[in-house]
């Protein structure tokens, strides 16, 4: 067995030198908001195409979260649900597009020797900055308008309780909306993962069908 | 042909997985500072189970994994990243870039992981590249790039970080001849004067006979002889000319 160790010198200039052990953080940082802007005209799209999925999503959203709760009858309930569909429908299939460059990057940045947590914090940066931003706009629209969708809406309309909220409220119920469609399309990439099942079998599962299926017996 | 050293850089022995070793199954590989080993298998020979193993990112069943003079098989997992990282360059088949970043800043993100100061580490990767003669190409996009750049990419992204070891599963995949030729010859004189360690796993022959050694994996299992061709199919009797053809003349 050996038991000599190689010696290496670290001369200047080799791979270790000019270490800065505190600025891994702001290294990561940085290299996550790089990465956040898409890189050429397909990833703008996709990217695009999340944000205002985001958007369509988030004013049903925010109305059920700021409507007092008496207005929340099971019938307004069913109908904001309704009208949350489409926008619900349309981050899934954003996110699930998206997912395929996160789990790239994420992949990329493993192999230069990231931390697996920290590739995927990195890598999910994209979508959630995207997902926030059309949320946080679609949110802020139905802050804005309220007033006077609330005068054409019906009586018994949620929106004409929505008077009555204070500014503190209102800065929540968006902040809620915004962190609420993040984890949707979050949420949505991975069961779509988990659904088209593209995880590479890990080197031993690998082998062990390929054995398998060369003796002609079912893998264990 | 060469011996592996009497005190390796790597050293492997008895390694099987899983308990059962149908993956692997009693395997050993000791290679030396500054070594060319080649291990040659089919698909599903065990190759990318080896190399998961000699790396330490699976621990086998049994069988002993030692680097540097450190049991890599017995340190915990945090360690085993840690040293992984400080000590092993890692190319993978698919090497992945990151399209938002140009050539060095992509090569140069192992040492920004692990806390290289940015001046520092672009000075650095620029010397890497224009090692693997690829200089030129250090302020593009990787979208876009040849192959052969990229595959030398890859070598300079694991090599960056002076690694002891260098494991590359099919580096030279997708290069033509010539291209595969000198970029092998390019790594096997930067491995030599660094001291590295170079472990190549192919499933091309060709590719192989260039190191100082090759290692059969057959089945999991190491062959010390190299593996004979499988016999030709037998010839079909030759048929009689087309009548038309005949007709013909």
């Amino acid at each position: 067995m050996s038991s000599g160790q190689t010696s290496r010198s670290a001369p200047s200039g080799t791979a270790h030198a000019g270490r800065r052990p505190g600025g891994r953080a702001g290294f990561h940082t940085r290299l996550a908001l790089r990465l956040a802007a898409p890189a050429d005209r397909a990833a703008w799209a996709a990217a695009c195409r999340l944000t205002w999925s985001a958007a369509l999503l988030a004013p049903p959203v925010t109305v059920l979260l700021v409507a007092p709760a008496e207005r929340l009858t099971t019938g307004t309930l069913a109908r904001l649900l309704c009208a949350a569909l489409p926008g619900c429908g349309a981050v899934v299939w954003a996110a699930a597009t998206l997912g395929d460059t996160r789990r790239a990057t994420a992949r990329g940045l493993r192999q230069a020797g990231a931390e697996a947590h920290t590739a995927r914090l990195i890598a999910s940066v994209r979508p959630c900055l995207f997902t926030a931003g059309g949320a946080l706009g679609g949110a802020t629209l139905v802050a804005l308008l309220h007033s006077p969708a609330g005068k054409l809406a019906p009586r018994r309309s949620p929106l004409h309780g929505m008077f009555g909220a204070d500014a503190v409220t209102w800065l929540l119920v968006v902040a809620l909306t915004a962190a609420l469609c993040v984890a949707v399309a979050l949420a949505a990439d991975s069961t779509a993962r988990a659904r088209i099942g593209r995880r590479r079998p890990h080197a031993v599962v690998r082998g062990r069908r390929i054995s398998a299926a060369r003796a002609g017996r079912r893998p264990h | 042909m060469s011996l592996p050293s009497d005190n390796p850089v790597l050293d492997a022995r008895g390694l099987v997985l899983p308990a059962d070793g149908s993956v692997l199954n009693q395997v050993g590989l000791a290679v030396g500072e500054g070594e060319t080993v080649a291990v040659l298998g089919g698909p599903g020979s065990g190759k990318s189970a080896l190399k998961t193993c000699l790396s330490g990112e699976t621990i086998p069943a049994s069988g002993t994994v030692w680097t540097n003079g450190k049991p890599v098989h017995l340190l915990p997992p945090d360690q085993r990243r840690a040293f992984r990282l400080r000590h092993y360059g890692l190319v993978h088949q698919e090497a992945v870039f990151l399209p938002e970043l140009t050539l060095a800043q992509n090569t140069a993100l192992p040492l920004r992981f692990a806390g290289t100061g940015e001046s520092a580490a672009a000075r650095r990767v620029l010397t890497w590249l224009s090692r693997f003669e690829i200089a030129d190409a250090a302020d593009q996009r990787p979208t876009g790039l040849p192959v052969a750049v990229l595959r030398r990419a890859a070598l300079v992204r694991a090599m960056v970080n002076d690694p002891l070891v260098l494991l590359a599963d099919e580096p030279f995949l997708g290069l033509d001849e010539d291209a595969a030729r000198t970029t092998f010859r390019i790594l096997r004189s930067v491995a030599r004067s660094h001291g590295t360690a170079l472990i190549v796993f192919t499933r091309d022959a060709t590719t192989a006979a260039s190191h100082d050694r090759t290692v059969h994996l057959v089945d999991g299992r190491v062959q010390s002889e190299p593996v004979p061709a499988p016999p030709a199919p037998p010839v079909p009797p030759a048929e009689p000319p087309p009548r038309a053809a005949k007709a013909g003349r």
